[in-house]
């Protein structure tokens, strides 16, 4: 091809009318238009993704800490139970706990007739729990805190009781130790 | 405007910038609305409903443009062809239903083919003799305003376009021939 024929060429094609302004206004705004919808369209799947990523991760955290937590076997001692059980403790009621404090106080105040009846509250407490409980009737476990027991000034109860919780032993057994020596089945008799 | 300037604008615009879609829009929409016109053989109505699409559906998948696959007005131009071609579908199915079967309208079929290949060719030169040869033809500028815009003689102008020229001919040439 020659020069003058590509000119000749070029001229042919850009011969026809250039575009109004109005129209070209009008495409601008047009594709400005679309090329805003196109963002946030891209922006609103960028964030959708984001979400599903996350509620994904989460899921699989969650069932990974599921799966990790070491599971008891079926029919077997729960772990609660089972460390109960090797320490040969029960838990008893607040109730109980309550009236031996109550009984306790009243006999240093030496409100001799209330404290009759805190005992005898807590004796009926105590054998409740323990046959509900499913233990022999009489004996339950006394879980009182050490710091009450060291808290307490009685010399004869600091020397019977344990400092932490006390094993096996009957309702009159932790009355009397409580009471420093006395026994609710004489006085409530 | 360069090679580097143009890539540079068109990830602005990817990243969601309008005024870089703006300037996109600057650099090729008189181009265009002319490949548009060459398409259609002269029908101006067509020509400005297929520039619209072309300019509405570059700006709405401008992320899936690919530099590595072509130039811009290369892309400009391949969405133009696949509107047109169409909207010509859809208008000979409506001339199908309105006219007679076997007389189907010619006149558009096969029209327009040489000025097609001018602006597929200018598509596919290198950015400055691309400008050198619309600021030319399409803008219809002299050389001494050439000259001006581009900051350089008139004959260091003049050389550009010579070889603009040469790089012209045989793309036009092979093209023409795969056609």
């Amino acid at each position: 091809m020659k020069s003058r024929d590509i000119d000749s060429l070029l001229q042919d094609s850009f011969s026809g009318d250039p575009p109004t302004a109005a129209f070209r206004a009008r495409v601008l705004r047009d594709s400005t238009a679309a090329f805003q919808r196109a963002r946030w369209a891209r922006v609103r799947w960028h964030w959708g993704v984001a979400g599903a990523a996350a509620i994904l991760l989460m899921g699989v955290s969650f069932l990974v800490g599921r799966l990790t937590v070491p599971r008891s076997p079926i029919g077997g001692v729960a772990p609660a139970a089972q460390s109960a059980s090797t320490a040969h403790e029960v838990a008893v009621s607040d109730d109980l706990i309550a009236w031996l404090d109550a009984a306790r106080l009243f006999k240093q105040l030496g409100m001799e007739d209330r404290m009759a009846r805190a005992i005898e509250r807590a004796g009926k407490l105590g054998r409740h729990h323990s046959t509900s409980a499913g233990h022999a009737p009489g004996r339950v476990v006394a879980a009182i805190d050490a710091r009450s027991v060291e808290e307490d000034k009685n010399p004869v109860g600091l020397a019977i009781l344990p400092r932490l919780y006390e094993p096996i032993r009957s309702v009159d057994g932790i009355m009397a130790s409580s009471l420093g020596g006395h026994n609710d089945a004489s006085e409530s008799d | 405007m360069d090679g580097e300037a143009e890539r540079f604008v068109i990830e602005c615009a990817r990243d969601g910038r309008q005024e870089a879609w703006r300037e996109l829009f600057d650099w090729h929409f008189n181009a265009v609305h002319g490949f548009c016109l060459a398409l259609t053989a002269g029908r101006q109505d067509l020509a400005e409903e297929v520039a619209q699409q072309v300019f509405v559906t570059a700006a709405g998948r401008i992320h899936r443009f690919r530099s590595e696959q072509g130039t811009f007005r290369l892309w400009l131009c391949g969405i133009a062809r696949n509107r047109y071609l169409a909207l010509e579908a859809k208008e000979r199915r409506r001339k199908r239903h309105e006219t007679r079967p076997g007389r189907e309208d010619a006149r558009s079929i096969g029209r327009g083919a040489p000025e097609t290949l001018v602006h597929e060719t200018l598509a596919r030169l290198p950015l400055k003799y691309r400008r050198v040869l619309e600021d030319k033809y399409l803008k219809r500028l002299t050389m001494k305003e050439m000259a001006q815009v581009d900051g350089g003689s008139i004959e260091a102008i003049e050389s550009l376009l010579r070889r603009a020229r040469d790089r012209f001919a045989p793309i036009y040439e092979s093209l023409r021939n795969e056609g």
